[in-house]
């Protein structure tokens, strides 16, 4: 279960003065950081069993919401509590290194994303026979193409089924061949997953995953539809 | 909890260690590298300043541990300020929270020093009797040296995710701090009534420790005190920081 009660998150904006020592040093009245309200009293429990599908539109906030449920994000106020280990997939190309081998990063990628506890060498091979990448094990990663990567991380990501799983827009990687499988093992692991939430701006997908929607508009949740 | 600590060691250890390997990339000697600059700097510098201090040849033995303990601490500074940078893409998908930089910088650097005592053994062999048991003193000592340090890592870490600035003042304070510590010279140069000021340096005390308990048997038990002093008030200013950071530093990407 995920249960969130009055969650507010301010997002800080350093990307001007404030990063910069010299401004704090020679700045002698003192710049306030300004805050984006990017999430306003945001009210949701999720249970076993919730398929949850977050849509808005760009900037509303649905991102953040999927960072915080993630515990990637602390909250301004508010209260969040997990029950269970989360696997969020935010970002495919997180934790890649260009200049490490396919095999390297299989290993750097289970153990940030806390997937398997004894990665072995038959792991090992299962990732790579599906990403379909045997051949290519011992290359760095700057000799692969963006799609070779993106099968490498999925394959990886996708090793475990988690009982909590977050997605931040539909992962279909690959050309066609790859597309299917990787869409045959994602509904795998949306179907053996106790919680699964998606972002996505995509409704017909949603409503085919999903059995509760919410709508999210400037950071306030506005509808949550159930039972659908 | 402890399952956190233990998941953020193992990050690390395995970070340190593909670094290294990315470092090296298409090299034969690899880490070795780092052991053979420390040798040549030995050989280099050592034979003229000897000549230039009118020193004798146990002025290399000095400028050998010195330099060896400078290197590690230089190192993990240096890489310090920029530690989070170099991994920031890990914390897309999960929080792998704000130890794990700082423990890869020290893990890595202790890897590369541990290739240094390669060319220590070769010069304490060349120069000295019992080259052995002086390899044999150094590792601890590089692990003692390592909980004086990593609280420095661990706030030079996040100070420079959060200012941009401190990457480059901090290679400017180490190049002062190198020629401020007796490095390539030592105390017993510096007027009696003037070595105050070089006490207060506390690269001085773990350059005291160094020299003395690996090239005369010796502990130096004031320096020993004033460096666990000094690595106490870091702990607990590194603790308060903590505290204080926590749930900010991943904004500061």
């Amino acid at each position: 279960m995920i249960k969130l009660d009055n969650v507010f998150l301010n997002y800080p904006d350093y990307s001007n003065s404030g990063r910069y020592l010299r401004n704090l040093i020679f700045t002698f009245k003192k710049k306030k950081i300004y805050h984006f309200e990017i999430l306003k009293n945001i009210n949701l429990t999720i249970k076993k069993g919730d398929r949850i599908g977050i849509i808005g539109n760009n900037g509303s906030g649905k991102t953040t919401l999927l960072k915080v449920l993630s515990g990637l994000l602390p909250v301004t106020s508010g209260s969040i509590h997990f029950e269970d280990k989360i696997l969020s997939i935010l970002n495919i190309n997180s934790g890649l290194d260009d200049y490490l081998s396919a095999r390297d990063n299989i290993i750097t990628l289970n153990l940030i994303n806390n997937l398997k506890d004894n990665l072995d060498k038959y792991d090992i091979e299962k990732i790579l026979d599906f990403a379909e990448l045997k051949k290519y094990e011992n290359q760095p990663l700057k000799t692969f193409s963006s799609g070779m990567k993106l099968r490498l991380s999925f394959s990886v990501l996708t090793y475990i089924k988690p009982k909590c799983l977050i997605l931040d827009e539909w992962l279909s990687v690959g050309d066609t061949n790859f597309r299917e499988k990787s869409i045959n093992r994602l509904n795998e692991i949306i179907s053996s997953s106790e919680i699964f939430v998606i972002a996505s701006h995509d409704n017909d997908l949603i409503k085919r995953l999903c059995n509760k929607i919410i709508k999210i508009e400037n950071g306030k949740i506005i509808n949550i539809y159930e039972n659908l | 909890m402890f399952k956190k600590i233990i998941n953020s060691i193992k990050i690390s250890i395995w970070l340190a260690i593909v670094e290294i390997k990315a470092r090296y990339l298409r090299s034969i000697i690899g880490p070795f590298w780092s052991a053979i600059i420390l040798f040549v700097m030995v050989i280099v510098i050592g034979p003229i300043y000897s000549l230039i201090f009118n020193q004798t040849s146990d002025y290399i033995l000095n400028l050998a541990v010195g330099l060896f303990a400078w290197q590690f601490i230089l190192n993990n500074l240096t890489d310090a300020s920029f530690s989070f940078q170099k991994i920031e893409n890990l914390y897309q998908n999960k929080n792998i929270g704000l130890f794990v930089p700082s423990l890869k910088t020290l893990i890595s650097n202790l890897i590369l020093s541990g290739h240094q005592l390669v060319s220590m053994f070769i010069i304490f062999f060349i120069w000295s009797n019992d080259s052995l048991i002086k390899i044999i003193i150094l590792m601890p000592l590089i692990f003692f040296l390592s909980v004086f340090v990593y609280p420095i890592i661990f706030i030079v870490s996040l100070i420079s995710l959060r200012y941009r600035d401190i990457q480059s003042a901090m290679n400017s304070a180490l190049f002062m701090i190198f020629f401020l510590s007796p490095i390539i010279w030592s105390v017993e140069m510096i007027p009696e009534s003037k070595r105050f000021f070089v006490n207060y340096n506390p690269i001085t005390h773990i350059i005291n420790i160094f020299r003395e308990l690996v090239l005369n048997l010796r502990i130096d038990f004031l320096s020993i005190l004033i460096i666990l002093f000094i690595s106490a008030v870091l702990y607990i200013f590194s603790f308060l920081f903590y505290k204080k950071v926590k749930h900010k530093f991943i904004f500061w990407f």
